[in-house]
């Protein structure tokens, strides 16, 4: 398994954090969009349109932080995808601390 | 006929007569005494289980206690106008039984983290001759974009399917909570029916909407929004729940 890429065998855990490109795709292929649509820019509220676009976003974070989820004081309009990789990473990084 | 294989079809000769009263034989796997022609599971194989701890969510039967906490939410400004008792304040009683009216399964979810009442979940009007259920949800946060109400209904969804062999699950909503809705008529539900301009609400009438989720349609898409994983089982949620605590 690369480093970054979520795991495929569900007895696994990525060892490091994805880069954004990599999350970008799985999070494309996850929502079923095109790969292009998912850039660090990209509005959380545009990305998912719906309850179960989001739950498929974070099914999809999951993959590195377990229970993850984003602040609960951050506005979803105005939350970039480039702020859903920062909060993932830092998360990554203090678990991984704790270990 | 083998121990170890469940469906293989068991010798017409050898089956008992079920109306007898003789003794059943050996075979029998339960206290109800069943006929010794019953296959017998696999002793390997594990018991069904039922799966209410979900990553970020724990499914909580709903107890007496609850009951305000419950109606406080529902009669909420947010959810009053645009869940089931429409904009109307039962009485404490009323409340208390139209909560459990033609109720199947119901839960509460709770937050697996801070243990906060995120919404309730219910399966209701079960049909089991047509194989059908009505699963209706609330959010008790609208604002809360957590996943852990949507989580609770899919594992609801899943317990469903899994232990009853219902066919599909339906699901109605007025018009205007279909913009939350929206993407998951795309990939899970499918729209059944349409009442025009059913009901009265701020002013103008909204369409009623009925949905159906469908068995195969589940368990195509099962594995990827249930997907097993280790570590965090979910944290069992504590046992009292102050009221009010999801504010």
């Amino acid at each position: 398994m690369t480093a970054g890429d979520a795991p495929t065998d569900p007895g696994a855990r990525p060892d490091e954090p994805p880069d954004f490109d990599q999350l970008a795709l799985l999070v494309a292929g996850a929502l079923g969009c095109e790969g292009g649509v998912v850039v660090p820019e990209a509005r959380v509220s545009d990305i998912c349109a719906d309850s179960l676009d989001l739950y498929c976003l974070y099914v999809t974070l999951d993959a590195w932080v377990p229970g993850f989820v984003l602040p609960r004081q951050l506005d979803l309009d105005i939350a970039t995808m480039a702020d859903v990789h920062h909060y993932l990473v830092m998360r990554f990084e203090q678990r991984r601390v704790r270990r | 006929m083998s121990i170890s294989d469940p469906l293989s079809t068991p010798d017409p000769l050898s089956t008992p007569d079920p109306l007898s009263t003789s003794d059943p034989g050996p075979n029998v796997t339960g206290p109800t005494g069943s006929p010794s022609s019953r296959p017998v599971p696999d002793v390997g194989e594990p018991p069904p289980l039922q799966r209410t701890v979900g990553r970020w969510i724990t499914l909580r039967p709903v107890r007496h206690v609850d009951y305000d906490a419950i109606r406080s939410a529902e009669l909420s400004d947010e959810l009053g106008v645009r869940w089931r008792h429409r904009g109307a304040t039962p009485s404490p009683e009323a409340f208390a039984q139209a909560l459990w009216a033609g109720v199947l399964v119901q839960y509460l979810v709770i937050d697996n983290d801070d243990h906060r009442l995120l919404g309730l979940v219910s399966a209701y009007n079960a049909d089991l001759q047509s194989g059908t259920c009505h699963l209706g949800f609330a959010r008790f946060d609208p604002t809360d974009h957590s996943p852990g109400v949507i989580e609770g209904v899919l594992l609801v969804a899943d317990h469903l399917f899994s232990h009853w062999t219902f066919r599909k699950l339906y699901g109605e909503t007025l018009e205007f909570n279909l913009a939350n809705l929206g993407g998951v008529l795309g990939p899970l539900l499918t729209e059944e029916g349409r009442l025009r301009e059913h009901a009265f609400a701020g002013g103008r009438y909204w369409d009623l909407v009925h949905l159906a989720l469908y068995r195969e349609v589940w368990e195509t898409h099962r594995s990827r929004l249930l997907p097993e994983r280790p570590e965090r089982p979910g944290r069992r949620p504590i046992e009292v729940l102050v009221p009010g605590a999801w504010t």
